[in-house]
C-alpha cells in the first residue's frame, strides 16, 4: 500500500514539476516579449513612427451602467474630456434602482425623447430614452429594463450610430488620448475587428479634465497587489498573444470593436457572465468560420483608469464572477480546442486559458491538499519543499516587478520612493497569499451562486476626476 | 533537479530585466538631459546663422557643413527639430524662412542619408520635413524626388510622413507620383489616412485633381476609392464624371455609393432622375443605394422628391426610413401635421418623423410638441 501511494506520490510530483516549469516558460516569454515590445513601443514614440494627425474614424462610446450613481458622472466627464474628433456618448442605464438616471438627467441636462429604436440584437425593452447636444458631443440616456450588463450592451450597440463602438464600465474614465490610441490599430491595419485597451487600477491616481496628473500606489494593501497583479496579466500575457493574433480576452472596462462584425456575428452573450470574453472568442470563431482575413488587438498606450476592489470580500466576489464567466466561454466554445481550423488560438491561446487559468485553481489545491497527505504519510521531503515554494515565490515577483516597473517606465509615470518600496515589499505577499486566497474563492466559484448574465455589486468610491466644464 | 536549474536561468534572466529597467530609467533621464544640451547648442549656432541673415549676409559655408555632420545623428536631428519649433512660434521671424531656404542643400544631402537608415529613421526624417516645412516657391524637385523613394519603404509611418511632408510643400506632380508609388508598392494606408492627406495639400487642388483623374482608371480600386472622396470634399466641378460612375452598373458598389453622395453635396439635376429611381427602389439587396440617395435627394426640391422621401419613409429598412426622415426634416415648412399626414397609419414611420420633427424642435427652442 505504502508503495502505491509513492508511486502516486512521485506521479504527483512529475506532474508538479511540468506544470510549473510550463507556466514559468510561459511566464518568462511573455514578460520579455511584453517588456520589449513596450521598449520598442517607447522608441517608435520618441522617433515619431506613429499616426500624428487626428482623423475622422466615428466612435460611438457605450457605457453600460446598473446602480452606478456615485461614478457616472465622473465617468461621462471623463468622456466628455476625450481629444478625439468625432464620437457620442450612450449610456444604458440598465434597471438601476439608486437613481443612476436622475443624476444623469440632472448632471446634463438631459432631455426626454421618443427615439426609436432599431433592434437587431435581442435586448430588454427600452423604458425611456434622453438626449442633449448641449456638450461637445451627444449624449443618449436609455433607462431600460433590467437584463444585465451583457443585455445593456447590446441595446448601447442597437443605439449606436457610428461603425465602431468603445465599451467601457460605468467605474472607469479615460485618459484624455485613450479613445485617438485605440482606434490607431484600426486605422493602421482594416483587419482590425476589435482593439483591446490597457486597464489600470485608479486608486491612487487623481485624474484631471482626462490627464493623469498625480500617481501614488493604493492606500490600501489589497488594491495595491492588485496593481501589480494587472500590470503582470495586462502587459505579460495580452502582448504576448497580441503576436499572433490569440487574444481571447478583450477587458469589459475598455474595448473597441467594430459594430457590423459583432452584430453578424450575434452581440453580447447574455446568458453568460464573462460576456466580454465569450464575445471575443466568439468573434474568433465567426471570422475563421467565414473565411475572414481579421485581427484582434492589443493597445498597450491606450489606458482606462478603473476602481479595484479594496474589500476582500468584493474581490472575492468579482473573481468569483470572473471564474464563472471564463467557464462558460470556454465550455461554449469547447470546440475550437485544438481544431487546426481555429489555428493557434485553438492550439495556444484556448489551452492556455484551459490550463493555466480555468483548471489552475484546481490543479493548486490539489497540490496543497496532496502535499498535507504526503506530509501526513511522511513522504514529504520538507527542505526540498520549501526550497521549491521559494523559488516560486521570489521568480513569480521578479515577474511582477519586471512587468510593473517596465509599464512605469513606459507611460513616465513619477514613483515615489515609498511607492517603489511598496510594489517591492507587496509582490512576494501577492503571489504567495493573495493568490493562494482567489485559488480557493476559484475552486468554489462553480459551485455557489447564480450563473446568469447579472451585474456584481461592489461597493463605489467616488473616482478622483475633476473637470474644468464643457 | 533540471527544473530547477531551468526555473534558476530563468530567474536569473528576470532580474537582469529588472536591472534592465532600472538603469534604463537613469539611461533615460540622463538622455533627456543630454538632448537639452545638445538643443542648447545647436540653438546657439543657428543664432548665430539668424543674426547674419537679419544683417542681410548668407549663412556660412562652416555652418552648413556642420549642420550635415551633426544631423546624420537621428538625436541630433531631434534636437534640430526642438531648436526649429521654437523659431516656428515666432512666425513674424522671416529670418527663419531664409535659414531653411539656404540650407536646403543640407536637407538634401541629409534626405538621402536617411534615405539608407532603417525605416524607424527615415520616417522620423519625413516627419521632420512635413513639420519644417520649406516654403512651396522654393526649388525643392531633388528633395521631393527623394521623399517619393520614401514612399517605397514597407513602414506605414515612412510612408505616412513622407506623404505629410510632400502634401505640406511637394508639387502636384510630386503627390501624384508618390500615389502612384503607393498604389504599385501594394501595403496597406487607411483610405481616410491618404485622403486627409491630400486634403491638407498645400497647393493647387484643382490642378492635383485634374492630374489624378488622369490617372484614375490606372489606379486600383482603393486609391480610386480616395481620389473620388478627396473630389468630393474639394470640388463640385466633377459632376458629370461622377455621374457617369453613379449609373455604370459594372462599378464597384462602393465608388457608385461615393458617387451618390457627391451630388448630396453638389445638386446636379441630371442626376436627379437617377436619384429618385434610387429612392424608390423596393429590392432589399439594393438598400445602401436607396438610403444614400434619400440623403442625397434632401437638397433637392420638386413633388416627385417630397413623394418618393414620403415613400422611403414606409421602407421596411429602418436605415432607409430614418434617413428619409432626416431629409424631411430638412425642408423648410415641414411641421407635425405633415408630418403625421406623412407617416400615415405606418407606426414605425410615425415613430421616425416624430422623432425628427422633436429634435428640430428642441434645436428651435420650441417646447411641449405633441407625441
Amino acid at each position: 500500500m505504502r508503495d502505491a501511494f509513492q508511486v502516486f506520490f512521485h506521479g504527483v510530483g512529475i506532474f508538479f514539476v511540468l506544470y510549473m516549469v510550463g507556466y514559468a516558460s510561459f511566464l518568462f516569454l511573455s514578460v520579455t516579449v511584453g517588456t520589449a515590445s513596450l521598449y520598442n513601443s517607447k522608441r517608435n514614440n520618441a522617433l515619431k513612427n506613429e499616426l500624428q494627425r487626428d482623423y475622422y474614424m466615428p466612435v460611438s462610446v457605450l457605457v453600460p451602467a446598473h446602480n452606478e450613481s456615485i461614478t457616472i458622472k465622473a465617468t461621462v466627464d471623463s468622456l466628455l474630456s476625450l481629444d478625439y474628433l468625432l464620437y457620442e456618448i450612450v449610456v444604458v442605464d440598465d434597471g438601476s434602482t439608486d437613481g443612476t438616471a436622475q443624476v444623469m438627467e440632472e448632471a446634463f441636462h438631459m432631455v426626454r425623447v421618443n427615439r426609436p429604436i432599431q433592434r437587431k440584437l435581442p435586448c430588454q425593452t427600452a423604458e425611456a430614452v434622453f438626449e442633449t447636444n448641449e456638450y461637445k458631443v451627444p449624449i443618449t440616456l436609455i433607462r431600460k429594463k433590467n437584463g444585465g450588463k451583457a443585455d445593456a450592451l447590446n441595446m448601447g450597440i442597437n443605439m449606436a450610430k457610428y461603425p465602431y463602438f468603445l465599451c467601457i464600465d460605468a467605474d472607469s474614465v479615460l485618459q484624455r488620448d485613450s479613445l485617438k490610441k485605440i482606434v490607431r490599430p484600426v486605422l493602421e491595419d482594416d483587419r482590425v475587428v476589435a482593439v483591446g485597451g490597457a486597464v489600470r487600477p485608479c486608486n491612487g491616481a487623481e485624474i484631471q479634465d482626462g490627464r493623469l496628473v498625480k500617481y501614488r500606489m493604493p492606500k490600501k494593501l489589497l488594491a495595491c497587489m492588485q496593481v501589480l497583479e494587472y500590470d503582470r496579466s495586462f502587459l505579460a500575457s495580452r502582448i504576448l498573444f497580441d503576436k499572433f493574433n490569440g487574444n481571447i480576452i478583450v477587458s469589459g472596462a475598455f474595448g473597441l470593436f467594430k459594430k457590423n462584425v459583432v452584430m453578424e456575428a450575434g452581440g453580447y452573450d447574455a446568458t453568460t457572465m464573462g460576456e466580454d470574453m465569450e464575445l471575443v472568442v466568439k468573434l474568433h470563431v465567426y471570422c475563421r468560420e467565414h473565411g475572414m482575413d481579421y485581427r484582434i488587438r492589443y493597445a498597450t498606450d491606450a489606458i482606462c483608469w478603473t476602481q479595484a476592489p479594496e474589500k476582500l470580500s468584493d474581490l472575492c466576489k468579482q473573481r468569483r464572477r470572473w471564474h464563472i464567466g471564463l467557464y462558460q466561454s470556454m465550455t461554449r466554445h469547447r470546440r475550437i480546442l485544438g481544431n487546426p481550423r481555429y489555428g493557434a488560438v485553438g492550439f495556444i491561446s484556448y489551452l492556455y486559458f484551459l490550463i493555466y487559468e480555468l483548471l489552475s485553481p484546481y490543479i493548486e489545491v490539489f497540490g496543497t491538499v496532496t502535499m498535507a497527505a504526503a506530509w501526513m504519510m511522511d513522504f514529504l521531503n520538507i527542505p526540498y519543499m520549501f526550497l521549491y515554494l521559494g523559488i516560486y515565490v521570489v521568480y513569480s515577483s521578479i515577474l511582477s516587478l519586471t512587468a510593473f516597473f517596465a509599464r512605469v517606465h513606459t507611460i513616465d509615470l513619477k514613483l515615489t520612493f515609498v511607492d517603489g518600496v511598496k510594489a517591492v515589499g507587496l509582490c512576494a505577499a501577492e503571489v504567495s497569499c493573495l493568490r493562494f486566497i482567489l485559488a480557493w474563492v476559484r475552486v468554489t466559484a462553480l459551485g455557489r451562486g447564480k450563473k446568469r448574465n447579472v451585474w456584481g455589486q461592489i461597493e463605489r468610491k467616488a473616482i478622483n476626476f475633476s473637470s474644468s466644464g464643457q | 533537479m533540471g527544473s530547477e536549474v531551468l526555473l534558476y536561468g530563468y530567474g536569473a534572466v528576470c532580474l537582469s530585466m529588472l536591472v534592465f529597467n532600472i538603469v534604463n530609467s537613469i539611461v533615460m533621464k540622463k538622455q533627456e538631459m543630454r538632448l537639452e544640451r545638445r538643443s542648447r547648442v545647436l540653438a546657439a549656432q543657428v543664432e548665430i546663422q539668424m543674426e547674419l541673415i537679419r544683417q542681410g549676409k548668407e549663412v556660412e559655408q562652416k555652418h552648413m557643413r556642420y549642420l550635415a555632420r551633426k544631423l546624420r545623428r537621428v538625436k541630433n536631428l531631434v534636437a534640430f527639430d526642438r531648436v526649429m519649433e521654437t523659431y516656428q512660434e515666432n512666425e513674424q521671424d522671416l529670418g527663419i524662412l531664409e535659414y531653411k531656404r539656404q540650407i536646403q542643400s543640407v536637407l538634401l544631402q541629409l534626405a538621402v542619408v536617411y534615405l539608407g537608415r532603417d525605416t524607424m529613421q527615415s520616417a522620423y526624417f519625413a516627419y521632420f520635413l512635413s513639420r519644417n516645412r520649406l516654403q512651396r516657391h522654393m526649388a525643392v524637385d531633388a528633395l521631393e524626388e527623394i521623399l517619393v523613394q520614401y514612399m517605397r519603404k514597407q513602414n506605414l509611418y515612412c510612408r505616412v510622413n513622407a506623404l505629410e511632408a510632400l502634401c505640406s510643400f511637394g508639387s502636384e506632380e510630386s503627390v501624384v507620383k508618390a500615389l502612384t508609388v503607393l498604389n504599385q508598392e501594394g501595403g496597406f494606408i487607411h483610405e481616410k489616412i491618404l485622403t486627409d492627406g491630400l486634403l491638407a495639400f498645400g497647393g493647387d487642388h484643382d490642378r492635383l485633381m485634374a492630374l489624378l483623374w488622369d490617372k484614375f482608371e490606372r489606379f486600383s480600386g482603393k486609391m480610386q476609392m480616395v481620389v473620388l472622396n478627396y473630389i468630393r470634399y474639394k470640388s463640385g466641378g466633377y459632376c458629370e464624371r461622377m455621374f457617369g460612375i453613379m449609373t455604370d452598373l459594372k462599378r464597384d458598389k462602393e465608388q457608385r455609393l461615393l458617387a451618390i453622395r457627391y451630388f448630396g453635396r453638389y445638386v446636379y439635376e441630371p442626376a436627379r432622375e437617377a436619384l429618385l429611381g434610387f429612392a424608390s427602389d423596393q429590392n432589399p439587396l439594393n438598400w445602401e443605394y436607396a438610403a444614400i440617395s434619400v440623403t442625397s435627394l434632401a437638397r433637392y426640391t420638386g413633388e416627385k422628391v417630397m413623394a418618393a422621401l414620403i415613400g422611403a419613409v414606409h421602407s421596411a429598412n429602418w436605415y432607409v426610413r430614418y434617413n428619409a426622415a432626416i431629409s424631411l426634416e430638412s425642408r423648410d415648412g415641414y411641421d407635425w401635421d405633415m408630418m403625421e399626414a406623412a407617416g400615415g397609419n405606418d407606426r414605425y414611420a410615425r415613430e421616425m418623423l416624430m422623432y425628427r420633427l422633436e429634435l428640430n424642435n428642441a434645436r428651435k427652442g420650441i417646447q411641449g410638441g405633441r407625441i
